[in-house]
């Protein structure tokens, strides 16, 4: 069932406008405070809430009425066979980790978005300036304390303080800034983390479901077949 | 033919030959062999019982056991045949008795003692009722001094002493001979007769008696024989030290054809019994089962494992009928019911009560196979074989060797070819190991095959069915990847910056497509595969045992013909090695013949061989042979009645075969019967003399038989002398008979039973 709550939740939210997925914003004066990720971690938030609720009750009625709901849905709709051609299935392959790993994807492209401009940012504004100005002379500094009249010292000094820190303040600082210009302006859906998200967790659980559900198969038949077993029994005692 | 001439000799001359009993009264062990010799030229007679000869005896015979003697010969049955063999013109009238002769010799040279003859007498009285004796005397040695008592009882009385007339003593072993001949005439003639008429018994006392003969050389009979064994054998031992080689192929070819002949038999059965077999040569190409009640419940509607469908797939409607099958084939998997067991079991005991028919394809090749093997012993068969065997090119152009080592060697090399490799050889796709036998056979064998093999296509099903169970259906995947159309649609969005309806439908399209794809690979190409590879290695199972079924079947009557060829082999081994030795000795005999020529073997007798007669004699009775009926009766297509012989009895099918030493014995008996019943020639010493021996001539025998046939002994009182001819009457014709200058007239003809001797008599009568 938690796949087939997936598929439900997806598509609910993914057609349905009525939820709010956009950041929180807090207006204090005239200045616009604006969180970012609060959209999609909200809409995450209801969706796992909601598919959560859905999957336990279910479950949960299930254990209790001691009813198999795929027993019920391949009796009422045999030709599908679902239970024999899709929960036990485990061939094509492709087809049941496509989802998987282009949830993979998603997660990843998420992640990077959410992460990459902040990082880029400390790269460019400290960390780079902090190796051209403090470490580099530093280094220097060290090396000649350590090493002295060297032949080879002289050279490597010359590198240090010449085409290396010319490379750091000019190429680099550039291609940091072009990629957080990139990344900006990289425009991802805000449903992508949410459909990520959801689908390599619900995934998890569908996999122990199938399980559980599988051994369940069995031990209701073999107490089917144990069961058959003692009226024969009987039935020659008789 | 004896019979026919002798009623000839009865019609013109009538013959009296009597019973007779000759009585040798001697301490001389000589004596015997010369009985035996006069019971052998009197052979006629001594066959039917005519003739019996007593002694040498050295006491004087008791009348009664010579009375006990005499009854033997009051045979009517001996009578009878005397009769119809023309000895005796009828049988005694009503009112007469029978005669007998009795002749005793009595050999008085080495006796002393007092003599009483009246034993006739006392015999004469026991015999009074029943017969007439006739009692001859034939006395060796000096006159008695005084008459012995009961002398005048036997008529004639001969005489014949060491010291012939003119006072020549004379050899005591010329003497026998001169009684041999004697003997000879006197029961074999009319002599007795001819004296009766020319001497007057009242007044004769003794007859002073000479004899000599010409005869055919008495080796005659078996000269032809060894002649005749030696030309037979001859063909049959001839030695074989080259082409071995073009044998061996000959009969690896044959070998071979044979096998191949088996597994084509074999191979029709299986087509009988609903499978699709193709062999060439030796080898299996193909082994597909076509039983199509045993197709469907072993595997169900779709069995394209085991066979190639796609040439049954010409119209649209049979490609979706086949796609349908397969469909459902895929999908459903099919699971054989219990029965199965009962079915395989069922399949194959019918196989092998059919295979079982291989047993008279064997007998036949086995019977053939007799006939071409004749061929080595008899070329004359070759044109009656069967063209289908095509032996002819074996014999061809130079021709392989002939004879029973031929045979011997040719038996060997087929049994080799026979016995090497396999029966079959599995040449399917893909190439496997070579098909083995089964050990074992019956039904409890093939029932636990049927269960083994049924266990077999279980489990290959089996396979299938636990990986149809972990394929997914369309709606299944369909499930599976819903999911990612959003998300593809959104990364879609990022990447290409596509409005929201194409990106969802292009992620929609892929999705599908990779859904189709996925699926199509796993149900019509991964499922299919395993589907025609489980069907395919249960298939295999059962032509595997089907195959080891076939070749233990072949096997068992190969194995049957090799044992039996190997008895075959010895057999004729057997009868090659009797052949050989027997061959050896008829060489060193017809070496001898070559030697032997005519001569004198004693003083009165002249021992004729016509070597010329003899090889004509010996030819004819090898053709004879050839041709003899009782033995070709059975395999007419031989030209060789005794290759037939070999080939019937000596290589039976069902029976003990004949040793070797018995066929050897068997064929000198039928040697002696053609030499003396088919092929016995007309001939006589007369015209063997003027052929072989030039002192004798041109009628210069007379003159020879005269002066050999001497009267040996004196007498006091000579009286008339006679000189008494035994021949035949046409031998007396022409320049070389009674006109020759030799002959005189006072001589006297008698005609006798015998036709291989001429005897000349001399007698004086002495009163």
């Amino acid at each position: 069932m938690a796949w087939i709550y997936l598929i439900l939740i997806l598509f609910v939210f993914y057609f349905g406008s009525f939820i709010p997925d956009n950041d929180l914003e807090f207006a204090i004066a005239e200045f616009r405070l604006h969180i970012p990720l609060t959209g999609s971690l909200r809409l995450l938030a209801y969706g796992f809430i909601a598919w959560q609720l859905l999957w336990a009750l279910t479950r949960w009625i299930e254990q209790k009425t001691r009813i198999d709901i795929f027993y019920l849905l391949d009796q009422k709709i045999s030709f599908l066979q679902l239970l024999r051609r899709w929960l036990y299935a485990s061939r094509p392959v492709f087809s049941t980790w496509l989802a998987v790993r282009l949830a993979q994807i998603g997660l990843m492209l998420s992640l990077i978005k959410m992460f990459g401009v902040p990082f880029l940012e400390y790269l460019r504004g400290v960390a780079v300036l902090e190796l051209i100005k403090n470490v580099i002379p530093m280094l220097v500094e060290v090396i000649l304390s350590r090493f002295g009249s060297a032949e080879w010292i002289a050279i490597l000094m010359s590198w240090l303080s010449g085409p290396l820190t010319e490379w750091l303040s000019g190429p680099v600082m550039d291609s940091l800034q072009d990629a957080e210009k990139i990344l900006l302006e990289f425009k991802l859906h805000y449903m992508i983390f949410f459909s990520s998200f959801m689908i390599i967790y619900v995934n998890k659980l569908y996999q122990k479901e199938r399980a559980e559900r599988y051994n369940l198969d069995i031990k209701r038949m073999q107490e089917r077949r144990r069961k058959q077993n003692s009226l024969i029994s009987s039935d020659i005692l008789l | 033919m004896n019979s026919q001439r002798a009623a000839e000799i009865s019609a013109d001359q009538g013959f009296f030959v009597l019973p007779t009993l000759v009585v040798a009264w001697s301490s001389d062990e000589s004596m015997e062999s010369l009985l035996q010799a006069v019971r052998h030229r009197l052979a006629p007679l001594t066959e039917i019982g005519a003739l019996k000869c007593l002694g040498p005896l050295k006491d004087p015979i008791p009348a009664q056991r010579l009375a006990e003697e005499c009854q033997t010969l009051l045979s009517l049955d001996l009578w009878h045949r005397l009769v119809s063999q023309g000895y005796q013109p009828s049988l005694p009238g009503p009112n007469s008795l029978a005669s007998l002769r009795v002749i005793f010799i009595i050999d008085r040279s080495n006796v002393s003692h007092n003599l009483t003859l009246d034993i006739v007498e006392k015999s004469k009285k026991l015999l009074a009722r029943r017969a007439q004796l006739m009692p001859m005397l034939i006395w060796l040695g000096d006159k008695p001094k005084s008459d012995p008592p009961g002398l005048a009882s036997y008529w004639p009385r001969i005489r014949l002493e060491r010291m012939a007339s003119g006072g020549m003593e004379v050899p005591r072993r010329d003497m026998l001979a001169a009684v041999e001949h004697l003997l000879v005439a006197l029961i074999g003639s009319n002599m007795i007769q001819y004296l009766d008429e020319i001497v007057n018994k009242d007044e004769t006392k003794w007859i002073i008696i000479g004899a000599s003969e010409l005869l055919l050389d008495n080796r005659t009979e078996q000269f032809v024989r060894e002649l005749v064994l030696n030309e037979i054998l001859n063909s049959l031992v001839a030695s074989l030290d080259m082409d071995l080689d073009r044998i061996e192929r000959a009969m690896a070819e044959r070998a071979r054809k044979l096998r191949e002949s088996l597994l084509q038999e074999a191979s029709a059965i299986l087509r009988e019994s609903g499978w699709d077999v193709e062999i060439s040569g030796l080898s299996i190409r193909k082994c597909i089962l076509r039983n199509l009640n045993l197709l469907k419940s072993l595997f169900g509607a779709y069995y394209g494992g085991i066979e190639n469908q796609r040439s049954s797939l010409l119209s649209w409607n049979s490609m979706y009928r086949w796609f349908l099958d397969l469909i459902s084939a895929l999908a459903d998997p099919f699971s054989p019911d219990p029965s199965i067991e009962e079915k395989i079991y069922q399949h194959y005991r019918e196989l092998s009560e059919k295979l079982e028919r291989i047993a008279s394809k064997i007998l036949k090749e086995y019977q053939d196979l007799r006939i071409l093997l004749g061929a080595f012993l008899d070329r004359g068969l070759l044109t009656r074989i069967p063209a289908g065997e095509h032996p002819h090119r074996w014999f061809g152009d130079p021709p392989l060797p002939s004879g029973l080592r031929a045979a011997i060697a040719a038996l060997f090399a087929f049994q080799k070819h026979l016995a090497e490799e396999g029966d079959v050889e599995d040449a399917r796709e893909p190439a496997r190991g070579s098909v083995q036998p089964a050990p074992i056979s019956g039904d409890a064998y093939l029932r636990a095959a049927g269960d083994v093999d049924a266990q077999i296509v279980r489990e290959s099903l089996l396979r299938y069915v636990h990986f149809a169970r972990q394929l997914a259906s369309p709606w299944g995947v369909l499930l599976y990847l819903l999911p990612a159309w959003p998300l593809l649609t959104f990364l879609i969005q990022a990447f290409a910056r596509w409005e929201l309806i194409p990106a969802f439908l292009v992620a929609g399209l892929i999705l599908f497509l990779i859904g189709v794809v996925d699926l199509a690979y796993h149900w019509l190409w991964k499922a299919r595969r395993l589907l025609h590879e489980s069907q395919s290695r249960a298939h295999r199972a059962l032509a595997d045992r089907v195959l080891s079924l076939t070749a233990r079947v072949i096997q068992d009557y190969r194995d049957w013909m090799l044992s039996r060829l190997q008895e075959d082999e010895l057999a004729l081994e057997d009868v090659y090695i009797a052949f050989l030795r027997r061959h050896v000795a008829a060489e060193q005999t017809s070496r001898d013949l070559n030697e032997a020529r005519s001569q004198e073997i004693n003083l009165c007798t002249y021992s004729i061989l016509y070597k010329e007669e003899l090889q004509r004699w010996a030819k004819e009775a090898v053709e004879a042979l050839r041709q003899y009926p009782d033995w070709k009766r059975e395999f007419a297509p031989f030209e060789n009645a005794l290759t037939a012989r070999i080939i019937t009895d000596v290589w039976p099918l069902a029976k003990q075969p004949l040793p070797g030493q018995a066929l050897l014995k068997e064929l000198e008996a039928v040697c002696d019967r053609v030499i003396r019943d088919c092929a016995r020639p007309v001939w006589h010493p007369a015209t063997a003399v003027e052929r072989e021996v030039k002192d004798l001539q041109g009628g210069k025998r007379w003159e020879w038989l005269w002066q050999r046939a001497q009267p040996m002994g004196s007498s006091e009182s000579p009286g008339l002398e006679f000189t008494i001819i035994i021949t035949r009457e046409e031998f007396l014709m022409g320049s070389t008979g009674k006109n020759s200058p030799y002959w005189q007239p006072e001589w006297r003809f008698v005609s006798s039973i015998l036709d291989r001797e001429e005897i000349c008599v001399r007698g004086i009568i002495e009163g």
